[in-house]
């Protein structure tokens, strides 16, 4: 239970960021033009902003799905979520709600799923956006303060828990009864 | 040294077989006593390069992750920069609801005050006495790729007596709209504009309408749709599709 729950959380968040990243780089446009109604992200950076995020979004779930750099790949996951939320929560606040939310493009490729439409999809944005990534936000906390190494790249390469392994094997090498010919020396003295 | 001490020493010495743990500062260890001692140190190195090795390939991926993000926005600048698609975005697509039915004939055509690209403002109302041919119409619609050279000739034929007519743009999206699903869906944006307009060489102005409101009430849900307005601002003529020279003449003709 100690590892699932953190797992459970990886994939969660590493299959959302997938097909955002999907949907968004499926639908630049649409996207930019949601990017651009929030009002938040100066007109000369928009176009950059929605350029890059999809890709971003891709390597953070390739992270979080891999295993790799996990706890990172969390803080930054977080982040982007409380970014997100709060720039849902100032439109929400400021009544500039007439707007996809731009977090997946559901008219295209993932209409025809109603789970994910009813939960990203949507004409404008409201205190529901605003609670679902908060809640994702929560989500990337799980992963982060949990126990990561269920199929997890960063015990298979690094070897984090081997490691630790290890040095508890060496440790009675290191210990000064270990050596027999210091002892030796001592007795023949 | 008592005669028990002398006697237990010699003992010692006579049997060496039994000092193996025992061996003076100078002799050799034997295997015994030297392969715990060089598998310790051996596992010691194994154990340190093994470790330099993750923590290698762990700097590496760490700074190959960087220099991808890195490219990632470098890209997303000089690209978003260059093209600034959403700067020039023409409409907003969220806004694009029109009303399921288009308006009936007899029914009052909805006032509008639309600007063409070059900002050259055109207000239905300000055209009253002239008759007026609406079409709403999407950059990418073949039908309405079909429909440019017949508007072309309504032009010619009615302009010189007074008629006008307007193209609003209808749809987000650009020349490169795929309709079978969609892979580019860039929205519209002043070079498809022009590139409409150099390819169908189309004289009348064309108007964007930014948040759909004209579009939404005029019920255009299909490109392109056309209307015709007589002189009282009363709609004439309205059909979506691929529309005849000859009905939108005949609609012109019956207001003279």
């Amino acid at each position: 239970m100690r590892r699932i729950a953190p797992l459970t959380a990886r994939i969660l968040l590493g299959l959302i960021f997938a097909l955002s990243a999907i949907s968004k780089l499926s639908a630049p446009g649409i996207f930019q033009a949601d990017v651009a109604a929030y009002h938040i992200v100066p007109n000369l950076l928009v176009a950059p902003f929605a350029l890059a995020l999809p890709w971003l979004e891709a390597m953070l779930a390739l992270y979080l799905l891999l295993g790799l750099f996990v706890r990172p790949a969390a803080i930054v996951a977080g982040l982007l979520l409380l970014i997100f939320t709060i720039a849902l929560a100032i439109n929400v606040a400021t009544g500039n709600t007439a707007h996809g939310c731009g977090c997946l493009q559901t008219s295209g490729l993932l209409a025809s799923v109603p789970l994910l439409s009813w939960l990203f999809g949507g004409l404008t944005i409201g205190l529901f956006d605003v609670v679902r990534d908060l809640v994702l936000a929560g989500v990337a906390a799980v992963i982060f303060w949990g126990d990561t190494s269920a199929l997890s790249l960063d015990v298979l390469l690094f070897g984090e828990r081997k490691e630790s392994e290890e040095s508890l094997a060496v440790t009675p090498a290191r210990h000064p009864g270990a050596d027999r010919r210091s002892i030796s020396g001592g007795w023949e003295g | 040294m008592n005669r028990r001490q002398a006697k237990s020493r010699a003992k010692r010495n006579q049997n060496p077989a039994r000092q193996s743990g025992s061996p003076g500062p100078e002799s050799p260890p034997t295997v015994a006593q030297g392969a715990p001692s060089r598998g310790a140190k051996s596992l010691n190195r194994g154990s340190t390069a093994r470790k330099a090795d993750r923590q290698t390939l762990r700097v590496g991926l760490a700074a190959g992750t960087v220099v991808v993000v890195a490219l990632i926005v470098a890209v997303a600048f000089l690209r978003g920069n260059l093209t600034g698609t959403t700067a020039s975005a023409l409409t907003n697509p969220n806004a694009l609801n029109p009303v399921s039915q288009m308006l009936p004939i007899g029914s009052t055509a909805p006032d509008f005050d639309l600007t063409t690209s070059s900002g050259q403002h055109v207000k239905l109302s300000d055209l009253r006495g002239h008759p007026v041919v609406l079409e709403f119409f999407a950059i990418w619609c073949p039908h309405c790729q079909n429909e440019a050279p017949i508007l072309n000739q309504v032009d010619t034929t009615f302009a010189p007596s007074g008629e006008h007519t307007l193209s609003i743009l209808a749809s987000p999206y650009g020349r490169s709209y795929d309709t079978s699903g969609g892979i580019d869906r860039s929205l519209v944006n002043q070079s498809d504009l022009t590139w409409f307009q150099n390819t169908f060489k189309v004289q009348h102005p064309m108007l964007i309408d930014p948040n759909f409101g004209t579009v939404n009430r005029y019920g255009a849900n299909s490109y392109p749709t056309i209307y015709v307005v007589d002189g009282n601002g009363i709609i004439r003529f309205a059909q979506s599709g691929d529309v005849p020279y000859q009905d939108i003449a005949n609609a012109l003709t019956q207001l003279q």
